[in-house]
């Protein structure tokens, strides 16, 4: 076998093939990752991040019905033209800058299986023989450092494979999550042993949840291809990094500083997200915040 | 004179003077409590003579380009934005509906179609729904779906922005010669009457363009424009005056056009004959400023009910956050 290269981190794979059921009739006509999170789509915060932290490729695995995501991180000349002829110069650069933001490329997710190892799957032709990050497209976290930079930096001095991790203060909620079994290394990172999916609260390794996003080796293509269905009778991720971890390949835990986690799953969680960013908006944030005290 | 019924035409001048009321004089009337001299028989009897107008279809344009959520807006219309888990569009289908109305007119940019797949009947979703055994999702999917088969929709283009005169002149050969409603999805309003029945209403006697308002602090400004108008009953004015998005301050009237509009044929020749403004553009305001120049009567209903403005990204993100506080508290 030919000795691991450890290269600089510049395609991230965005999965976003989902269906968005939970958010029906919304996400009847429109993309769960388009969602507005105040003036942008959701998916437009997880490519910033991945920007900020030194990513060129965005590769991103659609699906049916998701073309809008496409046209989104596109140029859009009638609107651009409208804009300059009304003087709306600010608005005019950020609507351009969209569609430079990254190197966009699409993949429509292939093969008849679920599960979000799939999409990784299906990412192999445009990743090719490399290191690559994993990032989902319907969620974000706001850091400082942003958090892949943060994972990047541990990939670099660590050289291994990275997942994001996450405290979980209440008890009640590591069911939700991939939990993992941690050898502590220093300050905010770790060894991972094992991850376990959703565990019953008591069985939880620690309440370090490893959500959100990697940093994996090409490796993963074939544990993926050779995994058997899982959980629900999916193909998970978790499965192929807990084989991976089996095979001997390090693989560390990267606690996010400086973080705030906004999860979009379901309409509740939602609107906590747009109160808590509202607040911050530089144009109406204060204004926003004596107006939700008055109700 | 059939059954003594008076159609009470605002262009009356019904005793010689101009005929002025308290409220709109309610149909069933007797024709000789109000005049018995010649001439105003003769113009009651025109009156009479054409139907009454009915409102069987409503125009609902989404044809901008919602700069002012941009680069949220940049593909997805700022009407399939969620408002408490539904897209804002939801709510004016919702109120078309409740007005007995069937037919919508969609005007829509040719570029922009995602709307259109929202108004597309889709029994799949249902399907999808059953099997991940969420009993809410399943209510919502089956109201929407009940609300689409409620309706006929056609959709007409508007190619370019030239204003919402411009937009709704599209819709011509559908409308005809009909009376017809124009519904903003912008303005949500929260209300036990539906803000259109509430402009239906009036309508039925009227007969005459019927426009929605609502009051505002003087210091804000409003994104259709302030009118003036003389108070006729307690909601109900004769708009006297209309002044496109003025400056904060500058004017004495607290009224603001909202976006529900009952617009007769009459208003639809004004827009054609009317050159475009200053901007360039065609707006629907400038042929009431022309028709009221003619003596032409148009009417304001001030709407019942809490207005949840959705037309710039600070007012939608309060609106929802009243709608969602209101749920909750109940």
């Amino acid at each position: 076998m030919e000795p691991l290269k450890f290269n600089p981190i510049t395609k991230a794979v965005i999965p976003a093939a989902g269906f968005g059921t939970r958010f029906l009739p919304i996400t009847k006509a429109m993309p769960k990752e388009m969602l507005p999170i105040i003036d942008k789509p959701v998916i437009q915060y997880v490519v910033e991040e991945a920007v900020a932290s030194g990513i060129k490729d965005a590769i991103i695995i659609t699906g049916w019905n998701k073309r809008a995501i496409e046209d989104h991180f596109d140029r859009h000349l009638e609107l651009e033209n409208f804009l300059e002829r009304h003087g709306r110069k600010k608005e005019l650069a950020e609507v351009k800058k969209i569609a430079k933001l990254a190197n966009f490329i699409y993949i429509r997710q292939k093969g008849r299986l679920y599960g979000n190892a799939v999409p990784v799957l299906s990412s192999q032709p445009a990743v090719g023989n490399e290191f690559f990050a994993v990032i989902w497209g319907d969620e974000f976290i706001l850091a400082e450092p942003p958090r892949l930079q943060q994972m990047i930096k541990v990939y670099e001095k660590y050289q291994g494979a990275v997942i994001s991790g996450v405290r979980i203060d209440k008890k009640e909620n590591l069911s939700r999550y991939g939990m993992a079994e941690i050898e502590p290394l220093e300050e905010n990172i770790y060894k991972i042993k094992r991850i376990v999916e959703k565990p019953l609260a008591n069985e939880a390794p620690s309440n370090l949840a490893t959500h959100g996003a990697y940093i994996l080796p090409p490796e993963i293509f074939r544990i993926i291809k050779n995994l058997k269905a899982g959980r629900g009778g999916e193909i998970w991720l978790v499965d192929a990094v807990n084989q991976l971890i089996k095979e001997g390949f390090p693989v560390f835990a990267c606690e996010v500083k400086n973080a705030q986690y906004y999860d979009t799953g379901d309409k509740i969680e939602y609107l906590k997200t747009i109160v808590d960013l509202a607040s911050k908006h530089p144009d109406f944030g204060e204004e926003f915040k004596k107006y939700i005290k008055i109700i | 004179m059939a059954n003594n019924i008076i159609e009470w035409d605002g262009n009356c001048t019904l005793i010689g003077t101009p005929f002025l009321v308290d409220s709109l004089v309610p149909r069933d009337l007797e024709f000789r409590k109000l005049s018995a001299k010649p001439h105003s028989i003769i113009l009651i009897q025109e009156s009479l003579s054409s139907p009454i107008m009915e409102i069987k279809k409503a125009i609902i344009p989404i044809a901008g380009l919602g700069t002012r959520f941009l680069p949220l807006s940049k593909i997805i219309p700022k009407e399939l934005f969620p408002l408490l888990g539904k897209p804002i569009i939801q709510y004016a289908l919702e109120e078309i509906k409740k007005a007995g109305i069937k037919e919508i007119i969609l005007i829509v940019n040719p570029r922009r179609k995602l709307i259109l797949d929202y108004l597309k009947r889709t029994p799949d979703d249902e399907k999808t729904a059953k099997k991940i055994q969420n009993h809410n999702l399943l209510k919502e999917i089956k109201n929407l779906e009940e609300l689409l088969s409620n309706f006929s929709v056609s959709v007409v283009y508007q190619a370019k922005p030239l204003g919402t005169g411009h937009a709704l002149l599209q819709t011509k050969k559908i409308i005809g010669e009909e009376p017809v409603a124009v519904v903003y999805c912008d303005d949500v309003i929260d209300s036990k009457i539906p803000s259109l029945q509430q402009l239906v209403n009036v309508f039925k006697t009227s007969q005459r363009p019927t426009i929605a308002l609502k009051k505002i602090p003087k210091e804000n400004e409003s994104p259709y424009g302030i009118v003036e108008g003389e108070k006729i009953s307690s909601r109900l004015y004769k708009i006297k005056k209309f002044f496109e998005k003025p400056l904060a301050g500058t004017i004495s009237s607290d009224l603001t056009s909202i976006g529900r509009y009952l617009l007769t044929p009459e208003v639809f020749e004004y827009l054609r004959k009317i050159p475009f403004n200053g901007k360039k553009e065609l707006g629907l305001t400038d042929a009431f400023i022309e028709m009221l120049k003619d003596g032409k009567i148009i009417y304001g209903q001030e709407i019942e009910g809490e207005w949840l403005e959705c037309g710039d990204k600070d007012k939608w993100i309060k609106s929802s956050f009243i709608l969602s506080s209101k749920q909750w508290n109940h």
